[in-house]
């Protein structure tokens, strides 16, 4: 079986300043804002220091799709520039997370971060 | 540091004493692409120093191919994408346990039993039938298939997580599972990994390590062939005990390798005599007379046994025993008194300890016993 790269555990902030590299399998969430079923993207949102953060998910692939605007989405898929160096995420999979306590989302993240990287370090 | 300890792979014969081996380890799906394989044993395979074969994963189904009996599932934790074997349930309709469902006369009668059946069979299916998207947990056995490491699944089910609260608290639950558990090492205590080295250099052993198995090369042949009493002239008569006796001996030391050239017969006497001390510690044997070089061995000897019943029985009908039970103490003097000086309290607590096995007495508190 041909296996697909592993998404990792990107926060929204990060994608939205282009800070992963194009082609990478990104798992990420934010509040679904908008979407526009005729080029079949929606927009997910996440306030970070206080400045907001957005990025544009196409959902080709995972169509049909009903949209729950406001509620938390969990997404996978590949990162894609589009054309004026916008960033885009290709997804591959996209869950509607109602109800998810998203600051202890992010601290796991970060605790597993931390934990690789002080793994790595030792070795 | 870390290095060094990977590639001293311990031996596998003391695999066992790590708890890790013998549980489905919740592990990263990127450590399990990365785990080293055993030199010593195909499908085994090493975290750092401890060794595991079966794992336990929980991620999202990232692919998925549908074959007649088990679907291959791939799935991503965000760490790594391993393939999983799963084996598809039984068709409700073909499997025996509900298949007479509908020709069954038991049906009628228990209606509300078989409905719960159905129930069953019907979760059952749900909860093994994902598609792209779900999140499932696998756990099973560590499997390499045309160069690619995949999990042939002993068990899967889909994971009903609508708040993501599973996964997060899974992530968390093995993050402290490495910090405080897999990245400890797995290390044997001194006396063991002594032995684990003797195992390892073939034949090799040093002294105190051959005089420990020979102690229970010994043991093993009494107890075979039903000696009642021996000398150690006997036993050096036995072939495989002498050759076992005569292997060669590393020195603790070099400086101690020159300085002492020990003949051959000699090692064998001072091995003989050294695990029959071992043995007499531990109450296997003892001697039939202070002075005497022949042993009993005390789990073949009628008298010895039947004495101490006699013994605790006897005293039981006290009526100042009624109660208690007759003590340990009081009845090593009265065995020691009637029938052998050289009875020591490990010989005696053999055959307490035989006695109690086999229901003939049992202990009504700590050291004190009473006879049914």
């Amino acid at each position: 079986m041909n296996l697909p790269e592993a998404g990792q555990y990107k926060f929204l902030w990060e994608i939205s300043l282009g800070e992963i590299q194009e082609g990478k399998s990104v798992r990420t969430f934010g509040r679904l804002i908008s979407y526009d079923a005729e080029q079949s993207e929606v927009i997910l949102a996440t306030q970070h220091d206080s400045s907001q953060y957005q990025v544009i998910v196409s959902t080709t692939f995972v169509e049909p799709f009903q949209p729950h605007f406001g509620t938390p989405y969990i997404t996978l898929g590949e990162i894609q520039k589009k054309e004026g160096d916008q960033v885009q995420i290709k997804a591959r999979i996209l869950t509607c997370v109602d109800g998810i306590n998203v600051s202890l989302l992010e601290h796991a993240i970060k605790e597993q971060r931390r934990y690789f990287q002080e793994r790595e370090g030792r070795q | 540091m870390e290095n060094t300890n990977s590639e001293e792979e311990i031996h596998s014969f003391y695999w066992g004493l790590d708890p890790l081996f013998s549980t489905a380890v919740k592990l990263f799906v990127k450590d399990i692409l990365e785990l080293k394989q055993s030199r010593q044993a195909p499908g085994f395979y090493f975290y750092k120093t401890h060794p595991v074969y079966s794992v336990d994963i929980m991620g999202i189904v990232v692919q998925k191919k549908e074959k007649e009996e088990f679907s291959f599932y791939g799935v991503d934790d965000g760490t790594g994408v391993i393939t999983c074997l799963c084996w598809k349930v039984a068709d409700p309709a073909e499997s025996s346990l509900s298949g007479p469902v509908r020709s069954d006369p038991d049906e009628s009668r228990y209606p509300n039993l078989f409905k719960k059946l159905k129930h069953l069979n019907e979760l059952d299916e749900k909860a093994t039938m994902l598609e792209i998207g779900d999140v499932i947990r696998v756990r099973g056995d560590v499997e390499e298939f045309r160069g690619q490491r995949e999990i042939k699944s002993s068990c899967y089910f889909k994971v009903d997580d609508p708040v993501w609260a599973v996964q997060i608290s899974w992530m968390l639950e093995l993050i402290h599972l490495y910090r405080n558990v897999y990245d400890q090492p797995f290390k044997l205590s001194e006396h063991l990994k002594e032995r684990a080295h003797a195992l390892k250099s073939e034949g090799m052993v040093t002294f105190p390590v051959l005089v420990a198995a020979l102690a229970d090369k010994i043991r093993q042949f009494v107890l075979e062939n039903h000696v009642q009493t021996f000398s150690v002239k006997d036993l050096e008569t036995v072939k495989s005990l002498v050759c076992f006796a005569n292997r060669p001996v590393q020195s603790p030391s070099p400086a101690e390798e020159a300085s002492k050239v020990v003949s051959t017969s000699k090692q064998v006497r001072g091995a003989f005599n050294e695990a029959i001390q071992l043995l007499m510690n531990a109450g296997s044997i003892f001697q039939k007379k202070s002075s005497s070089e022949d042993y009993v061995v005390t789990s073949e000897n009628k008298e010895l046994r039947t004495l101490t019943l006699d013994t605790v029985r006897e005293d039981c009908r006290k009526w100042r025993h009624a109660e208690k039970g007759c003590s340990f103490s009081y009845i090593l003097k009265c065995i020691q008194h009637s029938y052998n000086p050289c009875v020591t309290k490990a010989v005696m607590q053999q055959v307490l300890y035989h006695l109690e096995d086999d229901s003939d007495i049992y202990s009504t508190m700590d050291g004190h016993y009473m006879a049914f």
